[in-house]
């Protein structure tokens, strides 16, 4: 994949002295789903957060768009359209729903068109228009969710990071995200989305990743992932 | 009893509280920010108050202009503070950790420079000057024409600081980062910035407060330390790094102060103000008015 949207080559990471990831490798396509599978302590989260420059990565190669991000602060990775839907959410929780989404398009490139697109949010999640006024902390884990997601939007993102986004929640909420992600795919988004509901997941994905003790240890097509043998046994408990 | 229904002592209470505030939103805005326990400043208000003793003394600048200087020295110390000692030290994950204590001990040292500078190049000697005390009358209660410029000034920037922060995209940068500084970074807040902003805000408005406190009072090289005290009460009052309910915090201990040497005796002012501290920290130390349980 010589066209990829971003490329991870080679790259190190970690908290302090312990070391995450040792030298993982990774390409996301434009305008596709690609997927971070993978058990609990693998690494997926801190592959997402050095993909938004939470944390630096202390070797290699991060690229998006062409350009070789690695060194950027990650203020200025969201200004280029990469965002970061975190892990537990993380949204402000004692300020109101429209706080949290205008803190979301707080990016100069987002500035000029933020109250077009937290209209346009408003219509894709009526939910959170009925508590735009409401402190974002009272809210469930599904609407919390939904909020992160339309704050993230609000930087009008050519790539958004779904770091674990069903965690936590309800089966239909949990339904609900993942035919958000399809809808986030329709309008021309590039997505990587890191879960642990593995079959639904590789259902939605175009491409997969398998993420094992800091490495990518698997590639492939969805659909080819979810017929794989080891990630059948490991992942889909078949 | 009658002077506690004067409208005499509710204005000196007024007065002191909105002072209080003001020097203690300077407090909270560093520490809210940056988690930097600012022991220098009251020093900060010291600087402000010379500014506008030399301003007026040695070219007859008024002390208005005086607000402006010293807001412009505050936040050029800010800025060298910040560059020089802090930047570094908030860059990494693991020296952030350790700061809030470090930071402590860094700005007990600066604090005590700043004491002995001003002292080496001003002398230790009180100083003091004459600036708008004519009385004015309203109904039954007789204001200075200084004391009317503290309660004014003090008002306004304490309000537009609020308004900065309740309305301006860069005010809800801070409390983005004040709330939770991982989601703050991750929706693209510049942090840096953002630090170096609110350090130099804080600063100035501690400056700010010091022009204030030089027309009511005589100022010295440590005058700094009870302000930094009372500030730390304001904050701790209203909860940490809760701006808005630290503004109600600084009028009421302006309030608690006044009333309470009004019933009893100038001499119990500190015993009045660390008493506040101790109980509060004693009984609810999320604060009078903080919200939640505290984070340890």
């Amino acid at each position: 994949m010589t066209d990829a949207l971003l490329t991870l080559e080679n790259v190190a990471a970690g908290y302090g002295q312990v070391r995450i990831l040792r030298a993982l490798s990774l390409s996301v396509a434009p305008g596709a789903v690609t997927a971070l599978i993978g058990g609990n302590g693998a690494g997926k989260t801190t592959v997402m957060r050095t993909i938004a420059g939470a944390i630096g990565a202390q070797a290699g190669r991060l690229l998006f768009g062409g350009q070789d991000i690695t060194a950027w602060p990650a203020h200025r990775r969201v200004d280029a359209g990469l965002v970061l839907v975190p892990e537990g959410r993380l949204v402000f929780p004692t300020m109101t729903v429209e706080e949290n989404l205008r803190l979301g398009a707080i990016a100069r490139r987002a500035r000029g068109s933020a109250r077009t697109r937290r209209d346009e949010i408003y219509d894709m999640f009526p939910r959170l228009r009925e508590r735009r006024d409401q402190r974002a902390g009272t809210m469930s884990g599904g609407e919390q969710q939904m909020l992160a997601i339309g704050r993230g939007l609000m930087a009008d993102p050519t790539m958004i990071l779904l770091d674990e986004p069903t965690l936590g929640l309800a089966p239909v909420m949990a339904n609900e995200i993942f035919a958000i992600v399809r809808d986030l795919r329709a309008r021309g988004l590039t997505v990587l989305i890191a879960e642990q509901d593995v079959r639904q997941t590789l259902a939605v994905a175009d491409h997969g990743h398998v993420v094992e003790n800091g490495d990518v240890v698997l590639s492939g097509p969805g659909t080819s992932l979810a017929a794989d043998e080891r990630v059948r046994e490991a992942y889909l408990g078949l | 009893m009658d002077v506690l229904l004067s409208g005499q002592l509710l204005f000196a209470a007024l007065i002191t509280g909105a002072l209080y505030a003001l020097i203690a939103l300077g407090l909270n805005l560093v520490y809210g920010t940056m988690r930097l326990l600012n022991v220098a400043h009251g020093d900060l208000v010291m600087i402000g108050a010379y500014v506008a003793f030399w301003g007026l003394t040695l070219f007859g600048l008024s002390p208005v202009v005086g607000l402006v200087l010293a807001a412009a020295a505050g936040a050029l110390l800010g800025w060298l503070t910040y560059l020089g000692l802090f930047r570094r030290l908030l860059a990494s994950p693991q020296l952030m950790r350790r700061l809030e204590g470090n930071s402590l001990l860094l700005f007990f040292g600066i604090s005590v420079i700043l004491q002995n500078l001003a002292s080496l190049a001003f002398t230790a000697s009180a100083r003091g000057y004459q600036f708008m005390d004519q009385v004015y009358r309203f109904g039954d209660v007789a204001l200075t024409g200084n004391r009317i410029f503290v309660l004014v000034v003090a008002v306004a920037i304490c309000a537009a600081v609020y308004l900065l922060l309740r309305f301006h995209v860069f005010g809800l940068a801070i409390k983005a980062l004040i709330e939770r500084r991982d989601a703050a970074l991750i929706v693209g807040v510049d942090i840096d910035r953002v630090q170096l902003a609110a350090i130099c805000l804080g600063f100035a408005i501690a400056a700010i407060a010091g022009v204030l406190v030089s027309t009511t009072e005589q100022i010295s090289p440590f005058m700094g330390f009870p302000f930094t005290i009372s500030a730390f009460v304001v904050i701790i009052l209203g909860g940490l790094g809760n701006i808005s309910a630290g503004l109600v915090a600084g009028l009421l201990l302006g309030v608690l102060e006044v009333y309470g040497v009004a019933l009893t005796s100038a001499a119990y002012r500190s015993v009045l103000i660390y008493g506040v501290f101790i109980a509060i920290l004693l009984v609810r130390p999320q604060g009078l008015l903080g919200r939640g349980s505290v984070v340890r």
